[in-house]
This record gives C-alpha cells, structure tokens and sequence, in this order.
C-alpha cells in the first residue's frame, strides 16, 4: 500500500521553503522541470533534469522511500517501454519517453507532498472561477480533481491485491487474469465514490448564500 | 416524516438468452409511514433493503409511487433533499474522498464557511467531539474501520442533516467498534433509518421492518419483528 499511495505524493507536513511556497510558485516549477523536457528531449537535457528534480523532490522533507519510491507496476511498465525502444535500435526515444514521465511524476510529487490537499482544491477553484460565466463549476473541478488524485492509489494498490490473488491460483502469467479484475475493481471504485459524492451533495450547483468560496 | 406511496421499482436486466432484456422487480408496491425517530430495516442479502434505503435520498428513484420525506420529493427535489437527508454506507473507504480526517470533514463544510482557517478549525472540532482529535491529521489508510467508520459518520452529519440514513453501518466492524457505533446512533438527535444485519442494532429501533424479495413480510416493535425474523428466515 505505501508504495501506492506514494505514486502521486500524499501530503507530508513540514517546515521546508516548498511548504511555505504557495501552489501558484510549484505550479511553475513544475512548467520549468517538464516544458524543456518535453520540448527538448536529448538524453543529456532529460538525464540533468531529472536528476534536478530527484534532488528537488528530495528537499520536500518527505522520506526517501515516499519520494523517490516507485510502485511496481509502473516500474515494470517503464522497463518495458525503455528496453522496446533500446531493443529497437532508438535508445534516445527510449530515454526520451521513460525520462519525461519520470520528470513529470516526480515534478508532480513536489506540489502534492508539499501542499494539503484543501489548499490545492482552494487553489484550482480560484483558478477556475474566471470560467464559471461560461458554465463552468469551479466547485465541481476541484472535487474532480481531488477525487482523481485519490483515486491513484486505489487502483495502484488493486493491482498488487489482484497479484497476490492470481499468484494464489497459480494464474499470475496470464495477463487477462491481471487486468480484468483490476478493471472491474475501479469501475466498481468509481461508481461506489460516485454514489457517495452524490450522497453528500457535493456535486450539487450552490444556491445557497454561501455561493462562493473566497480562495 | 418519511412516507413511501405504493412504492415500485423495476429495472431491466439481461434475460437467460442473453439476447433481449426482462424486468425484475427489486421492490413491490410498498406503502409505509415512518413517523418513528429510530427505524430499522431487516432481511437477507439481496432482499431490497440497500434499494429501499436508496429511494430516501434520491439515489434510486420509483417506477411507481412517490416517496416524501418531510415533505420533499427525492425524484425532483435531489438537492434539497441530499441536504436533507445524509446517507451513511457500509464502506467507508467508498465515501471519504479526502486523504486524511480534517481534510474530509473540511470537504462537508466548504458550502457553509468560507473561511479556510474556520473551516478546518470547525471540522477538528467536530472530529474532537467524536473522540478523533489524535487521528484528525493521519491518513485514512492508517485508520481502524471503527475509526473510520466515525469519520465518514463525522463528514456527514458535518452538514447537519435531519435524517440519517445508513446502510449496514456495522457490518464490517469488530464487536467493540459495533457496540461504540450503537452508542453513538443511540444518541443522535436525528431521524435514523438504518439497514443491517446486525440484531443488536436492530433492537435499538422503535421500529422494525422485515423485507424479504422487495416485499414487506414483518413491520413492529423490534421485539416480536425480530423473534419473527429469526424464526422464519434463519
Ligand atoms: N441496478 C440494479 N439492476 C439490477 N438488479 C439490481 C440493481 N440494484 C440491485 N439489484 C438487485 O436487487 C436485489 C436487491 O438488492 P439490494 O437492495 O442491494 O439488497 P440488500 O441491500 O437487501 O442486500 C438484489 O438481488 C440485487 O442484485
Ligand atoms: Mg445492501
């Protein structure tokens, strides 16, 4: 389970220059680790910023383990990617690919290690709220968003539940026994998590007089 | 008070071919007073009890008839109603979106203080009066199922709801988080509707209605409904 939840980063309470900064300045840390990655993309351009933003993920006070850690499934995915693409006779592809969602994720992990999770809400919906007289409901996005962070783990974790289960029956090599459950598993996450939003009114439009929600 | 009027729900489910569709009726034309502040609903798995409760708030909405609870129509009224009326599943892991107490309850709060430092100071308050001031700030994984089974409870009645409704709030607990869950429904100021399995639960109630197959074959003092229960069902 630690290593699910730590996919995206639960937040960890500290004291560190990051915990001070609001969600606006990690937001653009973020842009600047993940843009020129994208936008670059030679191996020793993605090899140097993803060891900057491994030492940067490293300062948010977060244990080693929380902020490096990796859980399985997606190593292995990445492993597969990475060896394809050396395989193949394209191993900058290959870094370039592995590199740019590592930097993400960890870039990512920043923000979400560093910040609670009502701060971040408050702040998508600030970010949101010029839209609302087009029809959008910044409430709403902020609870999707929240919702999905929270979803992460649960389907992570599913997959080593589901593992242990096909490794019981001797079925761990076929892949339809892995990916089926861990299917039926999230689709049934998401419509109890759906029902239980409903059943507390948040995704209800606000008519009270409390409409808004000063940031 | 809660009112079903011959209350019907069908929905359509694949037929034995697998190749058209039937309709399975999941409640028969129940028809039912509830002015009683502590209800029960009893009977086996699959017996209607979740559909029934579901009605209440609008989650599920009859093919036939009309429910009214104090005088809103969950069918056309959703919103009012699901302020109205807070539900209380029998996973919490399902219903707590947030990743730790605080964070949860400050969720229920949002529409009521607009103030972040009052919210949170609010929602420890509430957490603290339930006795969850020491896990407020840990991560719901870390929680027992007693322990977050009183979050979820906590994040819902936040909102002050005048009817609760649960749905087999007990059946994942231990027997001590199931006598302190007893406790705490006991002293609810609120209408409580609660399914289960759980006769200790049951015999709390005023009232106790026996489902079996979507219709109602018991409906009384716990006494006797649950003696009748226990004769005919186990
Ligand atoms: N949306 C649905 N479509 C088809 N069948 C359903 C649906 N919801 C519930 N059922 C069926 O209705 C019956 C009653 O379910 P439920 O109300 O959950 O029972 P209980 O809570 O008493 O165990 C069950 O047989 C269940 O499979
Ligand atoms: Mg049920």
């Amino acid at each position: 389970m630690n290593a699910a939840r730590a996919l995206l980063g639960v937040h960890v309470p500290g004291d560190t220059l990051w915990h001070r900064l609001g969600p606006g300045p990690k937001y653009l840390v973020f842009l600047a680790l993940t843009v020129p990655a994208l936008v670059v993309g030679t191996p020793p351009v993605i090899l140097t910023l993803l060891a900057l933003t491994l030492a940067l993920v490293a300062t948010t006070s977060a244990p080693l383990r929380l902020a490096w850690g990796l859980p399985w499934p997606l190593a292995l995915v990445l492993a597969v990617l990475g060896a394809f693409h050396a395989l193949t006779g394209a191993p900058a592809t290959g870094v370039r690919v592995v590199g740019v969602v590592l930097i993400a994720l960890y870039a990512c992990r920043i923000l979400l290690l560093t910040t609670p999770m009502p701060v971040l809400v408050d702040a998508l919906v600030a970010v949101v709220r010029p839209l609302s007289h087009l029809g959008a409901d910044p409430e709403r996005f902020g609870l999707a968003v929240a919702v999905f962070l929270r979803s992460v783990p649960h389907v992570v974790a599913s997959f080593g539940e589901v593992r242990d289960a096909a490794r019981a029956r001797g079925v761990e090599r076929n892949p339809l026994a892995l990916v089926t459950p861990v299917a039926i598993q999230t689709v049934a996450y998401a419509r109890t998590t759906g029902e239980a939003l409903t059943a507390r009114g948040l995704g209800d439009p606000d008519e009270s007089s409390a409409a808004t929600m000063t940031p | 008070m809660i009112r079903l009027e011959h209350v019907a729900l069908r929905v359509g489910v694949p037929d034995a071919s697998g190749r058209g569709w039937s309709t399975r009726t999941l409640l028969h034309d129940l028809h039912l007073d509830l002015p009683e502040r502590r209800v029960a609903f009893v009977g086996s798995n699959g017996s209607g009890k979740s559909t029934l409760l579901r009605l209440l708030n609008g989650l599920a909405t009859p093919t036939e008839g009309r429910v009214c609870v104090d005088g809103l129509d969950p069918a056309t009224d959703g919103p009012r109603v699901r302020r109205h009326v807070g539900f209380v599943f029998t996973d919490p892991a399902s219903q707590l979106v947030m990743p730790t107490p605080v964070e949860d309850v400050e969720l229920s709060l949002r529409r009521t203080h607009r103030d972040r430092r009052a919210r949170r100071e609010a929602a420890l308050a509430l957490l603290a009066s339930r006795g969850l001031a020491d896990v407020a700030e840990q991560s719901i994984y870390d929680l027992s199922g007693g322990e977050r089974q009183l979050v979820a409870l906590t994040a819902v009645l936040a909102v002050e709801p005048a009817v609760l409704v649960l749905d087999e709030p007990t059946t994942l607990l231990d027997l001590r988080n199931r006598n302190l869950l007893h406790r705490t429904l006991a002293e609810l100021p609120q209408q409580t509707v609660v399914a289960t399995h759980d006769l200790g639960l049951a015999g709390q109630a005023e009232r106790v209605v026996v489902v079996d197959a979507g219709r109602i074959v018991a409906d009384g003092a716990p006494t006797e409904t649950l003696a009748f229960y226990e004769r005919v069902m186990a």
